[in-house]
């Protein structure tokens, strides 16, 4: 029997907020906090996040909507420390205090948020507020450590605004004004219209100080002169980093990290919110630095998607996940690194490994990757018939891009495809079965690196075409007879072009065999 | 684990070129593990075989099968008689099941091996495969916490190290290679025990190694009684 309670690890604006909206769809949620405060930054720093009511307000909201709901657990102090199974059961073990504690949850969301490095002996944009009540001129340098967040030009923005009403002198630097949020475009609007300087700026700025006042030396990028600026206050954006802690948790999650450290990385396939395991969830700022209204999405999204999971998996599996042979199986953990989605645990008793249907996405990356081919997936598609070119290709990218560009198109080469659940599931002998059978050239196409709805699934592809290649230049086939391509499922000319330039390629070659 | 590579194809195609019937035989433990011998090798393998063979304009033909082991016995029994119909055997496994394979079958059927057996080692990653013990047959991991002078240390020093570490703890015999006795060193300064370096290893005693004389296990009580009456 599923669990269908979810783990909120995080007490902050983002986790509270998922808490209230899975409540309101009456789903039971436990939330975890490593402090006993709940809050998260939005308690501890309400100068961050400017909010129409006072951020203390906007928790203290929060947490008396999940206490009337009835069915959301607060846990302050309290610890996540191991976690295994998969999504509908993930056993989870607790620590509050001195107490350890089990149980199983059927979703978990990642709500730690992010904290504010500052500047050595710098002002932060957040403490102008108070800092900045008498002076004269202030002055906000934005994007000092490249690309501006959108947290930080928000709160730029907002204090440009109110300390310039109260008829402070007011000059932003900035390198980049990004204005992709909810309600940063007006805001911008209107501190320009009210009379707040903005000067775009080249290079790293030089900050000295001078008779208690700040001198600011930087390049000017429209007149690309060197400029001195005066002010009485500076403040300069800061740097936002993951928690404390995060790197830990994602390893002990196994979900992957982007190179800041954030969770989750950017793949067009999956949802914002969602991580490498089918049932974990990032909301907020654990994920990317983000604007209360953008936790605010997030929360939506992940109260969203733990419904539908939870209806989906009331059904069964989502998918029809392959199958180990426990005889054949080495127990040598190849599969168990190598899944993508962390669908494979250890069966001790049988000395195998096993797949965790619920959290198992069918890509056969394991498939591809074990040495014993102890693991099968008969996904009922029929072997290819013999043909010229024999091409392997993932049902999300390539498949679709030729079954749109066969529907327009007549002048291709004789190709015949077999169609994959990914890229990464076609194995080394799969590849040599068709050149022993007479294809000319072999295709794989995959989604592109990067974009793979497996995650790595064309990494593990091309890596093993390298292998396939070598083996058949070993046995006297030119390795070019083998392509490995990358398209998206929009991309038919890519295709068409490339399928072409492979076919006239392997023409030439045979032609020019048979002249010499 | 023992840990093997693959021998170059085409050193393995020329063993097998005379022969008509071959047998490729894989091995579903250690080298499965190593991905070098196991069922999917099998298959690459013999997949490259037939292609070459055909390619030269050879009637060879070749059979797979991989089984659970190929250091015992009862595991290759029931593939004696396939193996004796074919003319050469090509074994995928390490050197122990490449013999024990041509001591079970005829004499005239030749075992070619397809690996060349490197080490006893563990997985330091996916892919990444490291030597950890010589089989030296008198085992020190206590007296230096857990590191092996032995296999770790590229002259296998006793008293280590020597003077040839570089500056970041790397063996001079290769800079990719951490120094054994650098290891040693640290861990035991981490303890508070570097007094125990002071002690002087005796020179070991290497005939009970697997480099001398073929090495033997015996265990009388773990011997078949064979019902004789």
């Amino acid at each position: 029997m599923n669990s269908e309670e979810v783990l909120i690890i995080g007490g902050g604006y983002a986790g509270l907020t998922t808490a209230v909206l899975l409540a309101v769809s009456g789903i039971r949620s436990t939330v975890i906090d490593k402090n006993e405060r709940f809050g998260g930054k939005l308690a501890e720093f309400d100068r961050i996040y400017k909010t129409e009511v006072e951020p203390r307000k906007v928790v203290s909201d929060l947490l008396e909507k999940c206490k009337d709901s009835g069915i959301v657990e607060l846990l302050g102090n309290t610890k996540l420390t191991k976690v295994s199974g998969a999504a509908g059961d993930f056993k989870c073990a607790f620590s509050t205090g001195d107490e350890k504690w089990l149980q199983s949850f059927g979703a978990i969301v990642l709500a730690t948020g992010s904290s504010l490095k500052l500047q050595d002996g710098l002002l932060g944009i957040q403490d102008l507020e108070e800092a900045a009540r008498d002076a004269k001129h202030v002055g906000i340098i934005l994007s000092s450590g490249g690309k501006s967040s959108i947290v930080q030009t928000q709160a730029a923005l907002d204090r440009a605004c109110s300390l310039h009403g109260k008829g402070v002198e007011m000059t932003v630097l900035y390198q980049q004004m990004r204005v992709a949020g909810p309600g940063l475009q007006p805001l911008y609007d209107k501190a320009r219209a009210d009379g707040v300087v903005f000067i775009r700026y080249a290079g790293k700025p030089s900050i000295s100080k001078s008779d208690g006042d700040f001198e600011v030396e930087f390049v000017a990028e429209e007149v690309g002169e060197r400029v001195r600026m005066r002010c009485g206050v500076l403040a300069c954006e800061g740097e936002e980093v993951p928690s404390a802690g995060a790197k830990d948790l994602a390893e002990m999650l196994r979900i992957n990290i982007d190179g800041a450290g954030f969770f989750q990385k950017e793949n067009i396939y999956m949802y914002q919110v969602g991580t490498c395991r089918r049932g974990m969830f990032a909301a907020g700022s654990c994920r990317k630095p983000s604007t209360l209204e953008e936790a605010v999405s997030d929360a939506y999204s992940c109260a969203a998607q733990i419904k539908e999971m939870f209806a989906e998996l009331r059904d069964g599996p989502p998918v029809k996940a392959p199958s180990v042979d426990s005889d054949a199986c080495a127990f040598c953990l190849t599969c168990y690194r190598a899944c993508p989605h962390r669908a494979i645990g250890f069966d001790f008793e049988k000395r195998a490994v096993r797949i965790f249907e619920n959290a198992c996405y069918a890509c056969g990356v394991c498939i591809g990757e074990c040495p014993a081919r102890a693991i099968k997936l008969e996904n009922g598609k029929p072997k290819p018939e013999r043909a010229k070119i024999v091409a392997f290709f993932c049902q999300h990218s390539a498949s679709e891009t030729y079954k749109k560009l066969k529907a327009k198109e007549t002048n291709l080469p004789d190709i015949a495809v077999r169609e994959v659940n990914c890229s990464g599931t076609v194995e080394v002998p799969d590849i040599l079965e068709a050149f022993e059978q007479g294809a000319d050239g072999v295709v794989i196409g995959g989604c592109h690196k990067g974009s793979c709805r497996s995650l790595t699934g064309s990494h593990y592809a091309e890596k093993r075409s390298m292998r396939i290649k070598e083996v058949i230049e070993s046995v006297g086939l030119e390795p070019g007879r083998l392509e490995m391509l990358f398209v998206s499922d929009v991309e038919t000319n890519e295709l068409a072009n490339a399928l072409r330039d492979f076919g006239r390629r392997l023409e030439g070659r045979s032609n020019g065999e048979e002249e010499s | 684990m023992i840990v093997a590579e693959q021998k170059p194809f085409l050193e393995v195609f020329e063993f097998v070129k005379p022969y008509n019937k071959v047998l490729v035989l894989g091995c579903g433990t250690c080298v499965t593990v190593c991905s070098a011998g196991g069922q999917k090798e099998v298959d690459t393998l013999t997949s490259a075989l037939v292609m070459k063979s055909e390619d030269e304009g050879l009637k060879q033909e070749f059979l797979q099968d991989t089984i659970e082991r190929q250091c015992d016995r009862e595991f290759i029994e029931p593939l004696v008689e396939q193996a004796n119909a074919c003319d050469a055997v090509i074994s995928m496994a390490c050197g122990a099941g490449v013999q024990l394979l041509a001591e079970m079958i005829d004499s005239s059927v030749r075992v070619f091996p397809a690996l060349n057996t490197k080490f006893i080692g563990y997985t330091r990653e996916q892919g990444v495969w490291m030597e950890n013990c010589r089989g030296c047959g008198d085992c020190v991991l206590h007296l230096t916490y857990g590191i092996c002078p032995v296999s770790r240390c590229s002259k296998g020093l006793m008293n280590g190290p020597c003077g040839g570490y570089s500056r970041e703890g790397k063996c001079e015999v290769d800079s990719e290679v951490d120094c054994g006795w650098i290891l040693i060193f640290n861990k035991l300064k981490k303890l508070g025990k570097l007094d125990e370096l002071k002690k002087i290893m005796e020179p070991k005693d290497w005939s009970l190694a697997s480099t001398g004389m073929p090495g033997k296990v015996e265990r009388k009580d773990l011997q078949l009684i064979e019902d004789d009456a």
